[in-house]
């Protein structure tokens, strides 16, 4: 009988060492740009553009969303590794969402009671959930697709890790085409949609990322 | 970061560029621990327990681009074992947890030594210049922190860090353009 590990020293080929970060660069890029691309196509970005810059709600919904993908990220470049932890970043990524949604209730109880319908359910409801979901699919998929090609060790916090990342990431690309301003809104839709997406990750995750 | 985990990192970067002697010597540290690791978990099971231990060095092999030497060998290696024992619980259907933290593994003294005996780490020294091969000497082989081989080298902190990462850098370049010109 041969020694396996003389088959494996005998089949040693140099191989350029992996990191999530340069994969991210040719798989989870090109699908932000598809879904930016998709979103401006299909719905359009938000009408009154240029002068959106000028208002604290675009830069709030961008940033809050950013900042989550953000933390996301992180738990997943851990998830791909083995001997790393994911669980710090989807700590992270849970504190600043639970953050964002007291601060929509805050805001939602300092409104006047007239205005808080409006406040909460805004005029978009119904199409704000499909389309963060829609719009994080591309970014979902290639998130996995990095996984697949690094070491996943532990399945469904990996899973969850790329749901965290992309559904957020999906939702700061959604923001660039609404035009809610009301900072309930946000926390409790926006991170409704993002939420759908992680569990999804969860649910995905064992299943996808076996190797 | 222990002395071993140190030397087997650094075993596993030259691997990743192509070096066999180094491949082997982590083949064999690693075949080592995976023995001792499955046949304690699965004591009533040895046929499993060696199967596990072929298909973690297989799944070591597969996944080698994925260490990362900020991170101890050791911790690489049992992420991937530990993987291992799920995805077999999981295949026969047995409800087990694994906590993450199952008593890592059990170095053992002299390990390293034993590994970089299967190497000709000299030989490879000898190619570089005296100051990296100094500084890999006192920092990777004796395991002193960078700021004590730099108060015996009398260079400063930085400047010894980086002697040691251009050499093993110079290393693991000979050591692929090596296995190129045999292949």
């Amino acid at each position: 009988m041969t020694d396996p590990i003389d088959d494996l020293v005998g089949a040693l080929e140099p191989v350029r060492p992996a990191r999530p970060g340069a994969l991210a660069l040719r798989l989870v890029f090109p699908a932000l740009l598809v879904s930016a691309a998709g979103l401006a196509i299909l719905i359009g970005m938000r009408p009154d553009m240029p002068a959106a810059l000028a208002l604290p709600s675009f830069w709030i919904k961008l940033i809050a969303m950013t900042a989550i993908a953000a933390a996301g990220w992180i738990a997943l470049s851990a998830a791909a590794r083995p001997g790393r932890s994911p669980i710090p970043g989807l700590i992270a990524g849970g504190a600043l969402i639970a953050v964002l949604l007291v601060s929509g209730l805050v805001n939602l109880l300092t409104t006047d009671p007239g205005g808080r319908m409006d406040a909460l359910m805004g005029h978009s409801v119904r199409q704000c959930l499909p389309r963060v979901v829609l719009t994080a699919l591309p970014v979902f998929a290639g998130s996995l697709l990095v996984l697949r090609r690094m070491a996943p060790t532990r399945l469904r916090l990996a899973g969850l890790a790329a749901g965290l990342f992309a559904g957020a990431a999906g939702a700061a690309v959604y923001s660039l085409s609404c035009t809610e301003a009301s900072l309930t809104f946000l926390a409790v839709w926006y991170q409704l949609a993002l939420l759908i997406v992680a569990a999804l990750g969860a649910l995905a995750g064992p299943r996808l990322l076996r190797w | 970061m222990s002395r071993t985990e140190v030397t087997l990192g650094t075993l596993m970067v030259l691997a990743q560029s192509g070096d066999r002697q180094a491949y082997r010597a982590v083949l064999e540290t690693a075949r080592g621990r995976l023995i001792v690791y499955f046949r304690r978990r699965l004591a009533a099971d040895p046929g499993s327990a060696e199967d596990l231990v072929q298909d973690t060095l297989m799944a070591m092999h597969e996944k080698r681009a994925t260490y990362d030497p900020s991170l101890p060998f050791g911790a690489w290696l049992h992420g991937i074992a530990r993987y291992k024992l799920i995805d077999h619980y999981r295949r026969h259907k047995r409800r087990e947890t694994v906590p993450i933290d199952d008593g890592a593994f059990v170095s053992e003294a002299g390990e390293a030594e034993a590994a970089l005996a299967r190497i000709d780490v000299e030989a490879m020294l000898a190619r570089l210049p005296e100051k990296q091969a100094a500084a890999i000497r006192l920092i990777h082989l004796q395991g002193h922190t960078a700021r004590e081989a730099a108060e015996r080298l009398g260079a400063g902190e930085s400047a010894v860090k980086v002697s040691a990462h251009r050499g093993l850098k110079a290393a693991a370049a000979h050591a692929a353009a090596h296995e190129e010109e045999r292949s």
